[in-house]
């Protein structure tokens, strides 16, 4: 179905762009919100990578290469909303007390995407888009390396960075509490 | 002490939290965005470098705009006709003033540079004039050489008309390598873009004929392609380049009006190589 609308979009066909914009926006929103962790300005990419494929689709020599290459201009358009706005919010939270029995259970899990949400935003746009591609997109490899445009072993170095520094959060999250000291 | 589940889970369930459905009203955005936007089509140059990537608010917002103003304009020009007493010298209705063609528009008000905004390169030592619905997207990075198969036009400064970026008009620079000639340079640099994946043969640059082309005094060689456009000249050392294309031809040539505004164009730039920046290390020459 979606070659058969690539095909016809990249004759300019209007209505079959649009079509493929409604099989593949909700998959780009997904990707582009969790790279850039901002409803607005991943819809503000996902708009951007898809004016970019309706103008550039004839240029596509391949169309049974258009999802790398959608993949690859949408993380190109997270990567300039990243360079236009940073101003990455800073996220304040109250620490809970912990009780005689230890930290319940949902705050525990709060803290944790807590950890995690404060150490992804530490990380580049480049590194963010491995992490995401590879274990939310669940794509391999060598295609992350065609869409962000590095080596493989570029991405393996990225991946492990990102992984390693995102585990490291949750681990310090986990240490007993050197954060804060609350006056009693 | 807390137990952690394994952490490639945990980064990988708090990833699936988000939203996961792409609102409406930016599909509409894109759908309503798209439907003026004309494609690109593979006989032009550049095929990646696209300046639009930036600019949809302004899309969006020029769109908005002119439906705004034409509404408007026909409810104005509605009420004025409704009350014919009000008015001692009754405005023309729109169905019969005479609407000049596009090509007359831009024949009347693009062509006169002296009604065009300034523009100053912050990277690239030059300064121009762009028409008054044109809008501008500055370079971000250094001009490489051969170019990148980028999506992005960061490497040079663009300038196109609003809403469709047809025409766009770029502009960049680079110093001339040592002990490389300005005819070698410019020889070796439209080989590098004889790509058959680009061009049909009769559109490669390396093949197109010259002539003789005068931007700020200096005299330099315009190269006329299919849909497109390329001047360049070098200043002290510096080579520029100032292209420009359209999406209304494929086969060899410009259409004139193109071409025109392409001119006044260049009649508007001022070369300052000594304002260029210099790039952290030298880009490589053409091959």
């Amino acid at each position: 179905m979606r070659a058969g609308l690539v095909e016809r979009a990249r004759e300019g066909d209007h209505d079959a762009f649009t079509e493929l914009v409604a099989v593949d926006s909700d998959r780009c929103y997904a990707i582009a919100y969790r790279i850039l962790r901002d409803v607005e300005r991943a819809q503000d990419a996902v708009q951007q990578a898809f004016m970019l494929v309706w103008r550039e689709l004839p240029r596509l020599r391949d169309p049974a290469r258009y999802e790398v290459w959608l993949h690859r201009l949408l993380v190109n358009a997270c990567y300039e909303e990243s360079n236009r706005h940073r101003r990455w919010s800073v996220h304040i939270r109250a620490l809970p007390e912990d009780g005689p029995g230890g930290r319940d259970p949902e705050i525990v899990a709060v803290d944790e995407r807590d950890a995690m949400e404060r150490a992804f935003r530490r990380l580049s746009p480049e590194h963010r888009a491995v992490i995401v591609l590879h274990h939310h997109v669940g794509l391999p490899l060598g295609t992350i390396g065609e869409i962000v445009g590095v080596p493989v072993g570029t991405v393996k170095s990225r991946l492990h960075y990102a992984t390693h520094s995102l585990r490291a959060a949750l681990a310090a999250d986990d240490a007993p509490d050197l954060r804060e000291v609350r006056p009693a | 002490m807390r137990t952690f589940r394994d952490p490639d889970d945990a980064i990988r369930a708090w990833l699936e939290e988000g939203p996961l459905v792409f609102p409406d009203q930016n599909e509409r955005a894109i759908d309503v965005a798209t439907q003026s936007m004309s494609q690109r089509r593979p006989a032009m140059r550049l095929p990646w470098r696209f300046p639009i990537m930036t600019t949809l608010p302004k899309v969006v917002a020029v769109g908005m705009a002119v439906v705004a103003v034409t509404l408007g304009g026909a409810m104005l020009l509605g009420q004025r006709s409704a009350s014919p007493g009000v008015d001692a010298n009754p405005t023309p209705s729109p169905t019969t003033a005479p609407s000049p063609s596009p090509s007359a528009r831009a024949s009347a008000s693009l062509l006169d540079p002296t009604t065009w905004a300034p523009f100053t390169s912050e990277r690239y030592g030059y300064s121009a004039a762009y028409p008054p619905d044109f809008g501008t997207i500055p370079s971000t990075k250094f001009w490489v050489i051969p170019e990148s198969d980028s999506t992005s036009s960061a490497e040079w400064d663009m300038f196109g008309r609003n809403g469709t970026y047809d025409p766009t008009w770029s502009a960049t620079s680079i110093r001339l390598p040592d002990g490389v000639t300005e005819d070698a340079w410019a020889d070796a640099y439209r080989l590098t873009q004889d790509d058959p994946g680009r061009w049909g043969a009769a559109c490669y640059p390396s093949t197109a004929p010259l002539s003789p082309v005068t931007i700020d005094g200096r005299t330099g060689s315009l190269r006329v392609g299919c849909g497109d456009i390329e001047a360049l000249v070098v200043a002290d050392g510096h080579m520029y380049s100032f292209g420009g294309w359209t999406t209304t031809t494929t086969t060899p040539g410009v259409p004139d009006e193109f071409r025109a505004l392409f001119e006044a164009w260049l009649t508007t730039i001022k070369l300052d190589p000594a304002s260029a920046l210099e790039p952290p290390a030298a880009s490589p020459s053409p091959r």
